[in-house]
């Protein structure tokens, strides 16, 4: 049926609906039947039969917009554009048509409600920036107030309710079914605008839509729809710098959002670009159908757009919520604001403070890699083969053992598999320890109640203050990621007790997932939430700090096995003493501004900022003690984590002092000036950290061991053969080991990576070797690589003197490689007599493979030059000496494995993965809750 | 009472932690006295021979010998495609080869098991020469009692057998003092290559010159041949000791000088006693070496016989003792121990007269017991009693023999020397026991 024109020359709509699959029309339909307006009947727009309630007429189906002024006997004026999920007031249309009349519009787009929640903005129409991001302006949840009540320009309408010229659709040739919803309201404004015509929201019009997902506007199929609509509509000399920084910033996003738990945010940014390398052909030609594009014509469109990238303002806005007032990472509301006005807050120059000092504390480490020195060493070219060897496999360290490997290995390494084996993983978990680390401070900081700067500076002081540059310094990198998780463990001591069950659940699972990543790294800091919910509990007077402080202890102890389960049964006191110690010794002019703003803040400050400043200089100083006590026998792991601890404590009397005169301000004078010379020692400590960004790299030395390469660049096939690496104790890359007279050795079993980089306790052929070198040095042995080769040493390394270097400066088979240094001093020696790790009882070489030793059965057996084993395989194994002698009938010679280890390795990866699934889980149970 | 416990523990641990030490670094610390101590001359599983000529006319032959079993290799290091010699040598037996290579060339001797010693002779032609090969590489090497008078040709040869490029700077110490010379200073010497230093040329018309060999970096094994046009004497490098003896210090025929070296900077006291064959008693002579320098002693108005002497200084020096005669020319550096055993590797190497001359400085008579040694067994054995404060001279030409193996009851110190148509060879031999 077809309405008649109004007779009083009222401009003739013809209501289209544009159907999707699976969305009923009745409601749609209803609405258009009962606008006061008068319409023609309504067609629908689709390219499926239609589903409509039993018994009632079918509405009339065309598969475009032009079949459907096309059949009509007369012609209309307006076209009245309907998304089928669409419910309009009866008066929508009215308001749309009366909208576009007075202000001579060609595309009018109607007010968006929430359908669910009628009270809510959806839409009043809105700007974007350049790469077609829309920017609603409303904030999240933002109720209908007739705040926008005013008729306004827009570059995009949602298409929910858009009332377009006739004329100009048939100019525009319809709407581009190949775009999403969002995407194809933006296309056709910006089309419309392009070809002159005037683009309106009319707010008296409302309409409801059920589109109403917080994330309806990026989603890649959105994305992907802008980028076309870009290609679409502007000019090639924008299009040249556009489509290269959408590129780009697309990737960052990605890489922004991967962090914060979208896994498939790089997944969607290929998606985006290979639709559009899909649909190139058919963009091209509706490119080419526009021939207004033009410098001009982009112009227009600018008029509409606003500064920068959108995307960007509201990753800034969510670091913002993070550091900024009242941001609590718990307090998970997505709230996108992405106004200009954001910047002009404190917390905004608060994260941009901080985004610019992790940039310049990172950067080399981003840019260039990380260094190889100390334990700062490459991870493992395969993530799956080095966890296969954490979980119960072989020990590549020294001469091997089945003993299990430090927890970091395996954290490493599973990282970087899930990274997909990328290389440059170590330097992305560096980047991420600091931002981690930081912000987690901050958050610290911030619910033990002090102020935004103040956490700034903790932050700063926790990363870049001297003892975590003493660690750092000496190359140890597993403290520096240690440091990534370390404050978020003891956050979530601090925070408000959640509402309920779940999100109790939730919260223990953080603290405890939190704790276990500092524990991999170092794993005495799997007590440190003990002893803060002992401090922080005793200071704010709260039991639950020590509850669930002790309950994140016991937490983390399942992911140290199996390499705790080796040391309790084995040597429980090695836990404590083993490895070569640090022992934190800074110079005073480091210290003395922590110390005078700690005390200062202790003895003069009152409040929340005292008693933040009193844990840190109880656990400082408790650190401290620990940090020097390798004279009383504590081993690298207690030392390490004393060192942090010292950090820990710095940054929360430097946050203390910060504070502390905010406190005073009804004290007496004296008091008030005494505590703000602590405010000025601690901003003092805290502008000593940045003395460490010109290094770039979180204050780890210079490259000392990507000299090493050479053993893979001139490795035969038999991949590359082991380095005897000697010098001064504190040269060497990783751990040591030293002969009776002092002397400092180690060995690297081909590639230097991080899984070498503890070894694992001497076993027969550790002593063997340590015999051969002392007998080296003590005698006048000229063939020494004769003696080495037996070991599989091919190449011996020298960081700096040793007895053993003495012992090198002439003999008959170590070959120097001139013009190789390790460092400023060392020196390479190649040797010339034959050194296998693996040959057969006919001299052929095997060479090295993932798991083991392969190579033809040319011969009976094959010695493999690893420490005396019988798990050795898989075929005919008997010892030789220190070695191992197998079969080499089977083609390969492999570690059978070590069966407990490989369950427990699993069971706390298992565990790993359930606190992360629970607190992930979890964590929408908490905002809810919260929400309430 | 926050505030309180906080001070109180952090009183308490900052106390504590400012009054604990780092444990001392247990990295060792270059010792800067390393290559003082005096280096024990003894059998070793290296020996470098930096000499050997075969030519035409005359023969190179290798002796070597051991206390125990051993089984050996020379080689030829820096020599393309060099063969290798292989052999056996033991109490009973000892190994004789002959050089393979025509020309002057250096060798390496290598112990598989065992250790032991070796020596290079060369006879034929118009000259007769030989010495001990050296085990030990000692910081700086002495090399006394060269000259560059006209027709004489002074080579050193500085052997490098080691994978290390050595450099190395030689001190000419002559009768005008120490010599200066750029060609003498920094001296490269590649691994496994032996450089050639004509000293003639670059220091000529020179009485006695004396070189000291310095590394810089590296190590070299030098020795010093002289070649008179009649004879030529070959002797190796020594390092410094604080005593010397000369079993044989002269010969009957043979006009011999002490020659004394000093690479320190200080003075060197110095005396010199001297053991007669007919026992007549000799006043000791004294004297001092400049620090560096040299010094001489004329021995050839000492007695008409031969006879022996030990040199004991106040300080470190070289020393060595050369014999010319109108034809002959023969030279030897000191024993710098006596050792109750010794390992004498080379008499019956050479077509002469070979003599054994064992010197006992000690206050006290004992036996002294030899055996020849040759390649196919124990040869003649012989004992004889060694006086004190004397010299002894036993006849051991035996044209099988390879070498000699000397133990008494005491400590004594040997040597050997071989004399043919006017030529002499002046040679020493290696303490087995000290």
């Amino acid at each position: 049926m077809t309405t008649p024109s109004d007779p009083a020359g009222r401009p003739r709509v013809l209501p289209i609906v544009l159907a999707r699959k699976g969305v009923g029309l009745a409601d749609v339909l209803e609405s258009i039947e009962a606008q006061v307006y008068e319409t023609e009947d309504a067609v629908v727009v689709a390219d499926h039969p239609l589903e409509t309630p039993p018994g009632s007429p079918s509405p009339r189906r065309v598969r475009n917009i032009s079949q459907a002024w096309a059949s009509l006997e007369t012609p209309v004026e307006y076209l009245w554009l309907l998304d089928a999920r669409t419910t309009a007031r009866p008066d929508a249309l009215e308001a749309l048509v009366s909208t576009a009349l007075q202000v001579d519009a060609s595309v009018t787009g109607s007010k968006v409600l929430d359908a669910g929640r009628p009270e809510r903005l959806l839409s009043v129409g809105g700007a974007t920036d350049v790469f077609g991001f829309p920017y609603t302006g409303l904030d999240h949840g933002e109720l209908d107030q007739e705040q926008f009540d005013v008729i306004r320009d827009a570059a995009y309408l949602e298409p929910a309710s858009v009332l377009v010229r006739r004329d100009l659709a048939e100019g525009l040739g319809g709407l581009d079914r190949k775009l999403p919803y969002a995407a194809s309201g933006m296309d056709l404004c910006q089309r419309a605008r392009v070809l002159g015509g005037r683009v309106v929201v009319a707010p008296a019009s409302e309409v409801f839509s059920r589109v109403s997902g917080e994330h309806r506007l990026i989603t890649w199929r959105e994305q992907a729809g802008r980028l076309r609509v870009m290609f679409k509509t502007y000019s090639f000399v924008t299009l040249l710098w556009t489509v290269p920084c959408l590129f780009l910033l697309g990737l960052l996003m990605s890489v922004y959002r991967l962090a914060r738990g979208g896994w498939l945010a790089p997944v969607d940014w290929i998606r985006t670009w290979a639709w559009n390398a899909l649909h190139l052909p058919s963009t091209w030609n509706a490119r080419r159908r526009k021939r207004t594009l033009s410098l001009a014509a982009d112009a227009e469109l600018f008029r509409y757009q606003v500064r920068g990238s959108v995307e960007l303002r509201m990753a800034a806005s969510e670091l913002g919520a993070l550091f900024g007032g009242g941001g609590d990472p718990e307090d998970d509301d997505p709230r996108l604001e992405a106004s200009p006005a954001f910047w002009q807050r404190p917390s905004a120059l608060a994260a941009a403070l901080a985004a610019g000092f992790l940039f310049a504390l990172v950067r080399s480490a981003l840019l260039d890699g990380l260094p190889a020195v100390g334990y700062t060493l490459p991870l493992p070219e395969s993530a799956w083969d080095a966890l296969r060897a954490y979980a119960g496999g072989w020990h590549r360290g020294g001469l091997g053992s089945p003993e299990p490997m430090h927890p970091s290995v395996g954290a490493t390494a599973a990282v970087k598999l899930l990274l997909g084996n990328n290389g440059w993983t170590a330097s992305w978990l560096s980047a991420g320890a600091a931002v981690s680390g930081m912000g987690g401070m901050f958050v610290l900081v911030r619910r033990m109640g002090l102020g935004i700067w103040a956490g700034l500076a903790a932050g700063a002081v926790l990363l870049a203050g001297f003892p975590m540059l003493a660690l750092t310094g000496e190359g140890y990198w597993p403290g520096l990621l240690a440091a990534g998780g370390f404050p978020w463990a003891l956050a979530g001591l601090a925070a408000p007790a959640p509402a309920g069950g779940l999100g109790w659940i939730g919260r223990l699972a953080r603290v405890g997932l939190a704790t276990a990543w500092t524990a991999v790294f170092a794993p005495m800091l799997a007590a440190a939430p003990l002893i803060f919910g002992v401090v922080w509990g005793a200071a704010a007077r709260s039991y639950r700090t020590l509850i669930i402080g002790s309950a994140a202890s016991v937490m983390a102890l399942p992911v140290l096995f199996p390499w705790l389960d080796w040391w309790v049964v084995r040597d429980p006191g090695g836990l404590v003493s083993g490895g070569v110690p640090f022992h934190l010794d800074p110079a005073w002019w480091a210290w003395a501004p922590a110390a005078a703003a700690g005390l200062a803040a202790v003895l003069f400050g009152r409040g929340r900022p005292m008693k933040a400043a009193a844990a840190g200089l109880m656990i400082g100083s408790a650190g401290f003690l620990a940090a020097r006590s390798s004279g009383l026998g504590l081993g690298r792991e207690a030392t390490a984590a004393g060192i942090l601890l010292t950090g820990l404590g710095v940054a929360l009397a430097v946050a203390g002092a910060l504070d502390g005169p905010s406190t005073l301000e009804d004290a007496r004078l004296s008091r008030r000036m005494t505590a703000r010379i602590g405010a000025g020692a601690a901003l003092l400590a805290a502008l000593s950290t940045l003395a460490a960004l010109p290094n770039g790299r979180m204050g780890l030395p210079d490259d000392r061991f990507g000299v090493l390469e050479f053993a893979e660049t001139r490795a035969e096939r038999r991949g590359p053969d082991r380095i005897l690496m000697v010098g001064p104790g504190g040269g060497l890359p990783g751990e040591h080991r030293r002969l009776e007279d002092g002397t400092a050795y180690r060995l690297v079993g081909g590639r230097l990576d991080y899984s070498q980089a503890w070894l694992p306790q001497p076993r027969l052929g550790d002593q063997a070797l340590e015999q051969t070198l002392a007998e080296l040095i003590e005698g006048e042995e000229l063939r020494p690589g004769g003696r080495l080769a037996e070991f599989g040493v091919e190449w011996t390394a020298a960081t700096g003197w040793s007895p053993l270097v003495d012992a090198l400066a002439y003999q008959l088979d170590m070959r120097p490689l001139s013009g190789l240094y390790i460092g400023e001093t060392g020196a390479v020696w190649e040797n010339e007599a034959d050194a296998y790790r693996a040959v057969t009882d006919r001299g052929a070489p095997w060479r090295q493979t993932g798991a083991g030793y392969a190579g033809w059965s040319f011969g009976e057996t094959v010695r493999i030059s690893e420490n005396a084993d019988p798990r050795w395989g898989p075929q005919g194994w008997e010892q030789d000496g220190w070695a191992n002698r197998v079969s080499t009938l089977p083609g390969e010679a492999v570690f059978g494995g070590v069966a407990p280890y490989r369950r427990l390795a699993l069971a706390s990866g298992a565990w790993a993965a359930a606190l992360a699934g629970l607190a992930a889980g979890c964590r929408p149970y908490l905002r809810r809750e919260q929400a309430a | 009472m926050i505030r309180g416990a906080a001070l109180l523990a952090a009183g308490f641990c900052v106390a504590a932690a400012v009054f604990l030490t780092p444990p001392s670094s247990p990295d060792p610390a270059p010792d800067l006295l390393a290559g003082e101590e005096e280096i024990y001359p003894g059998p070793s599983r290296f020996i470098h021979c930096p000499w050997a000529l075969s030519d035409g006319s005359a023969e190179g032959v290798y002796t070597v010998a051991a206390a125990g079993p051993a089984a050996f290799e020379i080689s030829f290091p820096g020599e393309t495609a060099g063969p290798r010699l292989a052999g056996e040598a033991g109490p009973e037996t000892a190994a004789r080869l002959s050089n393979p290579l025509i020309g002057a060339v250096s060798a390496l001797v290598e112990f598989s098991e065992g250790t032991g010693s070796a020596a290079a002779a060369f006879s034929g032609g118009d000259m007769l020469a030989g010495d001990l090969c050296p085990g030990a590489v000692p910081p700086v090497w002495h090399l006394p009692g060269g000259s560059t008078m006209e027709g004489e040709r002074l080579t050193l040869r500085l052997f490098n057998p080691f994978t290390v490029d050595a450099r190395v700077d030689l001190w000419a110490l002559s009768e005008l003092g120490a010599e200066a010379d750029a060609a003498l200073d920094g001296l490269a010497v590649p691994a496994r290559r032996t450089r050639v230093v004509e000293l003639e040329e670059i220091l000529p018309g020179r009485e006695a010159l004396s070189i000291l060999v310095l590394p810089a970096a590296g190590a070299v094994i030098p020795a010093m041949i002289l070649d008179t046009g009649d004879d030529a004497a070959v002797w190796p490098g020594v390092g410094a000791s604080e005593a010397w003896e000369f079993p044989i210090a002269a010969v009957e025929g043979l006009a011999a000088e002490l020659v004394l070296t000093n690479d320190a900077s200080l003075a060197v006291n110095f005396l010199v006693e001297v053991f007669d064959e007919t026992g007549a008693l000799i006043d000791p002579m004294d004297g001092f070496i400049e620090g560096p320098g040299q010094a001489r002693l004329d021995l050839g108005e000492v007695s008409s016989s031969g006879f022996g002497l030990l040199v004991t200084g106040d300080g470190p020096f070289g020393a060595a003792v050369r014999g010319r005669s109108a034809t002959a020319a023969a030279a030897v550096p000191g024993a710098s121990v006596n050792a109750s055993a010794w390992l004498v590797p080379g008499p019956g190497s050479v077509p002469a007269d070979a003599r054994l001359r064992l010197l006992n400085t000690g206050l006290t008579a004992f036996e002294v017991s030899y055996t020849i040694l040759a390649p196919s067994g124990a040869g003649r054995r012989a004992a004889l009693e060694l006086p004190p404060l004397s010299v002894e001279t036993v006849d051991v030409t035996d044209s099988g023999a390879a070498g000699v193996l000397v133990s008494g009851e005491g400590a004594f110190s040997a040597a050997w020397w071989a004399e043919s148509e006017g030529r002499a060879v002046f040679a020493g031999a290696v303490p087995i026991e000290r």
